[in-house]
């Protein structure tokens, strides 16, 4: 089921709510619980029943492994095997044997698999679980919660990627499966700016970027502004798309009196691709962080440190090898592919060069060049921009001359396409155009998308600079903070948003009234959010 | 209620309520697709400007049909008085490929029993890299009925939605501006632009990279002249007198033809569509179905279009694709069996004859060169 899907908002939703209020007043909370969790199976099983087999068989074997493991190596191995077994098989085999047949030029042949929803999240939250188990860090949970933790359904399908350290024990909170108005009306605040920009932003930038990434996939050559409008509509998009999915299960998973971590803390503002990835997706981040790339690199530290390696020896020992490695696991993790790949070591690179440089600035202080913080800080967001921008492109592309048709388009690396209507702007003759290095290509000028460009700029405009000027959930409720916030920022972000602070006003009753109305009176068509494919 | 959250919920979900309430009586109240029988209330809702083809068909109850792609849709008048009285409906729409067409036919025909078509077909209208073909997206054709109930999820969704409310104030504003008579036959509002050389262009060029720079008509999975072929035996098995035409084109959109290199395939395009044709009248003598052939060289295809910074006006043409209503009137007489001008126009066209029709057309293709170098020029720059 959808969150942006009328059956979900005025059927699924109230209902669910009501029975598990009623059932925590006149019943135990444990049968609250239970409604809770039969709910999330029918909201999960919705699309695919079968695959429900799949999510319970997975809950019921690392719920069993996670109570025999007792520092058990073997067990974790068995545990581990299972579940990335499982996402091997459903996710990568067909890429898998799809790369073993053109490398050895053999013909192997497998159904095409389908993959089940949720897969990579559900088994991601179970394996941090099984680790923690292992090292004694976990406690031993009932049945009931462990399963609450895994289906729950504002973050079963694309996230938050939740941890059960900060999820069960919340379940003993007096507020829990309780109705509480604030509860309610701060959930409804978040769902409707989420489904806002989900319905009208995402879906409205939707339009450009398909068009745009379509047109190079199948050869036709984008002018020089239709390339990077393309890409920026796909970039504010994938955010909005993103976002406002997460935004949307804070909120509903505040109504049963849950709080969520935060998944996104406004990413394009980052200033640097650490700080990036700091501010996008954040759950996953830091997951990679705790469970793949804190023990790597570890270990590469120690390493390095014991055989005294010398400056560039030890700066690919433990910076440039752990990441590059976890980069490439992140970039598989979202799909099995070589653009994802790709994408992957395009940021490993990315942050590769940034942890060089921030070195090699604190050896030489004469790097730092403009002593302007504010200009600096500018530049800085810029070139970071810059460099998510190019990263989107491999990660939508579905194919490798789709993207580097976009990118080539973008900077004019073959030649510089160009509509038409600059040859009666400039006065020059078209075959000047043609002999100085530009061609005459794209969908504007062709009456692909109407002929003219400015709705696009505009709508494309006004989203990059919400996105600039705007202050992100964590900001909106700092007050109240109907969530668990996941990044440290200085507290100056916040007091800077003092007048847009929520509160119980009527001011933002209307807000939110009149913000969820627009967005669902949208609903035209139930589009699918863009991570539900990983 | 002294605590704030209760009085601002309250407002939230009372204002929440409110609103949608409102938009969904009105909605219903108006109803401006026509999925209701009731109310019917004249110069408020009773004329139905954005009634869905699809559902229209079903209450127009037409006898013959119109069917093919924008050409058809934009140039063809069902209320035109060349049709002699028929009951006629225009089921052609924007883009529509022959499989479109086989589909909208097989549900115009499920409760009312369709008499005649007239198919006009287009060479693009059988390409099959243009557009992914699966038969589940027409199965809400056949779940379509005239007494839908409201708990039908597409019924209800419409209901809450911002387009409906939009579309429901303009059916009541423009109530009188249409005459409803026309709006139930498949036909709607229409206001042709003056044609521009840049919208000759645009439509050329996009023409050139839409549909026939990756033109082809069998894909692994789908063969184009399987969906002609069905229509072509369904109209046999249902006892459906079929008259096919090609549509006519601008002089200047052929030559996009030959510029793409698919002038040869173009030609056998029509031979195997006569083929197919043929095959089917010699199984069945009674009901023979004729082709006509429009997309030649003839005195409207041919007529001078605008070149650049000129405002000469195009009698017959609104793009190059898109003939206009004046030129629909000769399509529908040529194809009720008027007599053939001395100008190519509508040329029946069968095995005896396809030979040396499509050698003529050639011959007036250089001709045309010759009398229009500037525009065979133009069109022929436009490939890459």
């Amino acid at each position: 089921m959808l969150f942006n899907s009328y059956v979900f908002i005025f059927l699924f939703l109230p209902i669910t709510l009501l029975l598990v209020f009623l059932a925590n007043k006149y019943q135990k909370i444990n049968t609250s619980a239970f409604i809770l969790i039969i709910a999330s199976l029918f909201f999960y099983g919705w699309w695919n029943p079968p695959y429900l087999i799949l999510l319970l068989g997975s809950i019921i074997f690392n719920f069993f492994i996670a109570q025999v493991i007792q520092k058990n190596k073997l067990v974790l191995l068995l545990g581990l095997s299972f579940n990335i077994g499982l996402i091997a098989y459903f996710k990568y085999a067909n890429f898998f044997v799809d790369n073993i047949n053109v490398l050895l030029n053999q013909s192997l042949y497998i159904e095409k698999i389908i993959l089940p929803l949720a897969i990579s999240f559900f088994t991601f939250q179970q394996i941090s679980y099984l680790v923690d188990a292992y090292r004694g860090q976990a406690e031993k949970y009932s049945f009931l919660h462990y399963c609450l933790f895994v289906t729950f359904f504002p973050q079963l399908i694309a996230g938050p990627i939740v941890h059960h350290k900060e999820i069960i024990p919340q379940f003993s909170h007096k507020n829990f499966l309780k109705y509480r108005s604030s509860h309610i009306f701060m959930g409804l605040t978040l769902f409707a700016l989420g489904l806002f920009k989900k319905v009208i932003f995402a879906d409205g930038m939707a339009v450009y970027a398909s068009a745009a990434f379509l047109a190079a996939e199948n050869g036709v050559i984008l002018t020089i502004y239709e390339a990077w409008l393309g890409s920026l509509a796909y970039t504010m998009q994938l955010y909005f798309d993103f976002s406002g999915y997460s935004d949307m299960a804070l909120g509903l998973a505040i109504m049963f009196g849950f709080r969520l971590p935060v998944n996104f803390f406004s990413p394009y503002k980052a200033t640097n691709i650490a700080d990036f990835w700091r501010r996008w997706h954040i759950t996953l981040s830091r997951m990679i962080r705790e469970y793949l790339w804190d023990p790597i690199s570890l270990a590469m530290t120690r390493l390095a440190v014991r055989s005294r390696y010398g400056f560039i020896r030890f700066f690919i020992t433990t910076s440039l090898a752990p990441t590059l490695f976890t980069f490439f696991w992140i970039g598989l993790w979202h799909g099995a592919g070589w653009n994802f790949i790709v994408f992957g070591m395009l940021h490993g690179s990315y942050i590769t060069i940034y942890n060089l440089w921030s070195q090699l600035k604190q050896r030489y202080k004469s790097l730092k060049i403009i002593t302007n913080k504010a200009m600096a800080n500018a530049l800085a967001r810029v070139i970071t921009f810059t460099c998510v921008v190019v990263g989107w492109i491999f990660f939508r592309a579905e194919s490798f001359s789709g993207a580097t048709s976009i990118l080539s388009s973008m900077f004019g690396l073959n030649k510089i396409s160009m509509p038409k209507s600059v040859i009666n702007f400039t006065g020059l003759s078209e075959e000047w155009f043609l002999n100085n290095g530009f061609i005459f290509e794209g969908l504007f000028g062709n009456g692909v998308m109407g002929n003219q460009p400015i709705n696009v700029i505009f709508f494309t405009g006004i989203l990059i600079t919400f996105c600039y000027i705007m202050p992100n959930c964590t900001q909106i409720f700092h007050r109240h903070k109907p969530f668990i916030t996941t990044y440290p920022d200085h507290p100056a972000a916040f007091t800077k948003f003092h007048y847009l602070q929520w509160a119980p006003t009527y001011r933002w009753a209307i807000f939110t009234a009149l913000t969820f109305c627009i967005a669902a009176m949208n609903l035209l068509k139930e589009s699918e959010f863009l991570y539900f494919q990983f | 209620m002294r605590n704030p959250y209760n009085r601002t919920l309250l407002l939230t979900i009372s204002l929440i309520a409110l609103i949608f309430f409102a938009n969904v009586v009105f909605n219903r109240l108006v109803d401006p697709y026509g999925y209701f029988l009731e109310p019917r209330i004249a110069s408020f809702n009773s004329n139905k400007i954005y009634m869905s083809k699809d559902r229209a068909v079903l209450s127009a109850q037409p006898e013959t049909l119109i069917l093919g792609s924008s050409r058809a849709y934009l140039g063809l008048n069902p209320k035109d008085k060349a049709w002699q009285g028929k009951k006629v409906f225009n089921l052609a729409a924007g883009g529509h490929s022959i499989f479109d067409s086989l589909h909208f036919l097989e549900h115009a025909n499920q409760n009312t029993q369709i008499k005649e078509i007239y198919l006009l077909i287009d060479f693009f209208m059988f390409n099959a890299s243009r557009k992914p073909y699966n038969e589940d997206e027409y199965d809400y054709l056949s779940s379509m009925s005239l007494d839908e109930n409201i708990t039908d999820t597409n019924i209800l969704g419409s209901l809450f939605s911002f387009k409906t409310l939009i579309d429901s104030f303009n059916t009541v504003i423009n109530q009188n501006k249409f005459s409803s008579d026309y709006m139930n036959y498949g036909l709607d509002s229409l206001t042709h632009d003056l044609p521009r050389h840049s919208k000759f262009i645009s439509t050329e060029s996009a023409f050139y990279k839409v549909h026939y720079r990756n033109f082809i008509t069998q894909t692994l999975d789908k063969n184009m002249f399987d969906g002609f072929e069905r229509i072509v035996s369904y109209a046999d098995k249902n006892n459906i007198r079929l008259t096919i035409g090609i549509s006519p084109m601008h002089a200047r959109l052929l030559e996009v033809i030959d510029m793409a290199g698919l002038w040869d395939d173009f030609e056998t395009w029509k031979k195997s569509i006569t083929h197919i044709i043929k095959l089917q009248n010699e199984n069945d003598l009674p009901n023979q179905f004729k082709l006509y052939d429009f997309a030649t060289y003839n005195r409207f295809s041919i007529e001078e279009s605008p070149l650049l910074n000129k405002h000469n006006d195009v009698t017959w043409f609104s793009d190059p694709s898109h003939y206009k209503r004046n030129l629909g009137t000769s399509v529908i007489e040529r194809m009720l069996g008027a007599p053939l001008e001395n100008n190519q126009f509508g040329v029946e066209i069968d095995q005896s004859n396809i030979e040396e029709h499509l050698a003529r057309i050639r011959t007036e293709r250089d001709v045309w060169r010759d009398q229009y170098p500037s525009h065979a020029t133009e069109i022929q720059s436009m490939r890459r």
